[in-house]
């Protein structure tokens, strides 16, 4: 898939596994589905038989359209810019598609972290791994998209040379 | 302390009148009986059978009174609550941060006080122990401190930004030396700089007089002016109204700054900050006595606050971010005041007690991008058009196009000081962050209390080739109190990252 490249390997930045596209896909395909389902039921009586039935038919499926085109471009361009490196100072997880970030959590200051993972993210065998340090602002970073195996090893990567000061 | 199948069972009781504060404390709850009260007496006779509600509060005071034991475990402090709900709490001692008290009024005519317990987990006080006797309360607060001193001295593994007590911390701890008091004076002029409760006063005041208003002052007005020779009507009225508007102004000012006065000389009565061993301890209030402690390692950021009342009278407004300090209502998560109010030459000493051992001699100041000043204008001006531009051209048409150029000067004037004033740098210890040309911050972040960096490009940073780094500590949070340094050059931004993370 041409949408699926990923970006050179720059500063050792990696990227995540591209199974995760199709896991935020499905999420927000679902999510669409479920929210015009429910704006039908509640317009579809209401509209039934009046002279707007056919103007406002057209409009829900056109909106309907372009919500489900967004639901399918955007995971591959989150994709995209989501970017990872883990180096002797800690993670840094780069995103963000017009507000971009980059955050890097030491490793000494990791206080915990989980790997977790859905039934979905299951089947296309990504996990998700997060971070908690001691702040007060950014108190957890997320990682998603990761391989179960990736993100097991990068946990223990991180943590192993992690101990140390907690605040 | 008992041990009962060889775990430990407190013993200490709380203070025989605690029952009183049990109910003082639970006087809201009383509110709801009372309006039951009231509506019971329309059934005449029913009242009586609202005496055993009544009673139901002193009676839970005496009941938590009586089964309510804390003590001195080997490990923590052990707190006992209930008889027939048992829980045991366990607060380690290594763990307790804070030990504070708090008396209102009815505290001191009975001679007890409020003791709140806080740990490094957020979110309120661990325990309130409700009440002991002043003296009880500091006998708990060195008994616990003395265990806790002795079991970090122990365990040699204490963490390393705990930070070492200093040699000599038993001897310090007994002369304990004033670091800041605040007689009448300075508290007087601590009100007259804040101003806080001046904009809810502006909208009460305005709104009366919105009611009241033109009338009235022209029935207690009219027949002076009239006197005066205003002979014309409208005269009179425009008279009538710049009189109004300048009473009004004047008014809410003073009687703005001389609540905000009150209230300073109130709360902050007879402030004393001490070095107490390890840490730093207020104290202060009239009526409510308060002790507030500031463990030194827990010490994240120190802020540096000046307004341009504050620079009038040549004083600044020192506070500090605690870790995990308690978000407690009516205060800002974990932030204390250091000073409210002190010279700015005393504020470098206060910072230097705050954030022992680290350096601050000579920083070497940098300035933000070459291409702020533009942005910042830029920005301004935006703002301008969009906000006055629309009610110009609605009531003057076209010609309402020249309000555009009147915005310039202060967008000119604001992104030039701006650019002027804010600055950063970097010592081997610290990261200082000055913002601002109008209200004026600055943040001393010790470069071992950084917990995460974080670098963010927004459209128009990308545009400018500008990055925003913001760093987290475990102090702080509130959106004001960030401290991100905006508009740094994208190369500068990430090479200040790199070396934090060192």
């Amino acid at each position: 898939m041409v949408l699926l490249r990923t970006r050179g390997n720059t500063m050792g930045f990696e990227a995540v596994h591209p199974g995760t596209v199709a896991v935020w896909r499905v999420q927000s395909l679902v999510g669409v589905a479920v929210v015009s389902l429910g704006l039908g039921a509640v317009f579809a009586p209401l509209l039934a038989g009046g002279p707007l039935a056919r103007p406002a038919l057209l409009a829900g499926v056109v909106a309907l359209l372009v919500l489900a085109a967004l639901g399918w471009w955007l995971p591959a361009v989150w994709y995209r810019r989501l970017r990872y490196c883990l180096d002797e100072r800690g993670l840094s997880v780069e995103r963000g598609l017009l507000w971009r970030h980059r955050i890097t959590v030491p490793r000494v200051r990791v206080q915990h972290s989980d790997v977790s993972q859905g039934p979905l993210q299951r089947a296309f065998g990504v996990a998700t791994l997060r971070l908690y340090t001691a702040g007060s602002r950014f108190t957890v970073t997320t990682l998603p998209g990761l391989e179960h195996d990736t993100a097991l090893a990068l946990r223990e990567r991180l943590l192993r040379e992690g101990d140390g000061d907690a605040v | 302390m008992r041990y009962e199948n060889g775990h430990p069972v407190p013993e200490r009781r709380l203070h025989p009148l605690s029952w009183v504060f049990h109910l003082v404390g639970g006087l809201g709850a009383l509110i709801p009986l009372g309006i039951a009260a009231a509506l019971g007496a329309e059934w005449d006779g029913a009242l009586w059978m609202l005496i055993p509600l009544l009673l139901l509060g002193p009676l839970a005071g005496l009941w938590h009174q009586w089964v309510y034991r804390y003590d001195y475990g080997p490990e923590g402090l052990l707190i006992r609550e209930g008889l027939v709900f048992r829980n045991l709490r366990q607060i380690d001692y290594r763990r307790i941060e804070n030990i504070d008290t708090e008396r209102t009024l009815l505290h001191r005519l009975l001679g007890v006080a409020d003791v709140k317990v806080e740990t490094s987990s957020g979110g309120g006080a661990e325990a309130t122990i409700r009440v002991l006797s002043v003296d009880g309360a500091r006998a708990l607060s060195e008994a616990v401190f003395a265990r806790r001193r002795a079991l970090v001295a122990d365990t040699d593994d204490a963490p390393g930004s705990e930070g070492d007590p200093p040699a000599g911390v038993e001897d310090a701890k007994h002369r304990a030396t004033p670091l800041l008091r605040l007689p009448a004076s300075e508290l007087i002029l601590m009100g007259l700089i804040d101003n806080r409760n001046l904009f809810w006063l502006g909208a009460v005041v305005g709104s009366v007089l919105q009611v009241v208003g033109v009338e009235t002052l022209e029935r207690l007005l009219g027949p002076a002016l009239l006197d005066a020779g205003v002979v014309y009507v409208s005269q009179l009225a425009l008279v009538l109204k710049i009189v109004l508007v300048l009473a009004t102004v004047v008014g809410v000012l003073l009687v703005g700054k001389l609540l905000s006065v009150i209230t300073a000389l109130v709360q902050y009565h007879d402030y004393t900050l001490e070095q107490d061993g390890d840490d730093l301890r207020a104290r202060h209030g009239l009526f409510t006595r308060r002790t507030v402690t500031l463990r030194v390692p827990r010490i994240q950021v120190v802020h540096q606050l000046a307004t341009p009342m504050h620079r009038l009278f040549r004083r600044v407004t020192l506070q500090v971010d605690l870790a995990g300090g308690a978000a407690e209502p009516g205060q800002s998560g974990g932030a204390r005041p250091l000073a409210p109010i002190c010279r700015p030459a005393r504020a470098d000493a206060l910072i230097d007690r705050a954030l022992p051992g680290m350096d601050r001699a000579a920083p070497d100041w940098r300035p933000l991008s070459a291409r702020t000043r533009r942005r910042l204008t830029r920005l301004w001006l935006w703002c301008w058009a969009l906000l006055s531009l629309p009610p110009a051209i609605w009531w003057w048409g076209w010609p309402g196009l020249a309000v555009l150029p009147a915005g310039l000067p202060v967008a000119l004037l604001h992104g030039h000081l701006y650019a002027r004033y804010t600055r950063w740098a970097l010592t081997p210890d610290l990261l200082l962050f000055h913002r601002g040309w109008l209200w004026r911050r600055l943040a001393v972040v010790p470069r071992n209390r950084i917990q995460t960096v974080r670098l963010a490009r927004n459209p128009f940073d990308r545009r400018y080739r500008m990055t925003e780094l913001e760093i987290d500590t475990a102090g702080g949070g509130l959106a004001k109190r960030r401290v991100r340094l905006a508009y740094l050059d994208r190369d500068v931004a990430a090479r200040l990252a790199g070396s934090l993370l060192e």
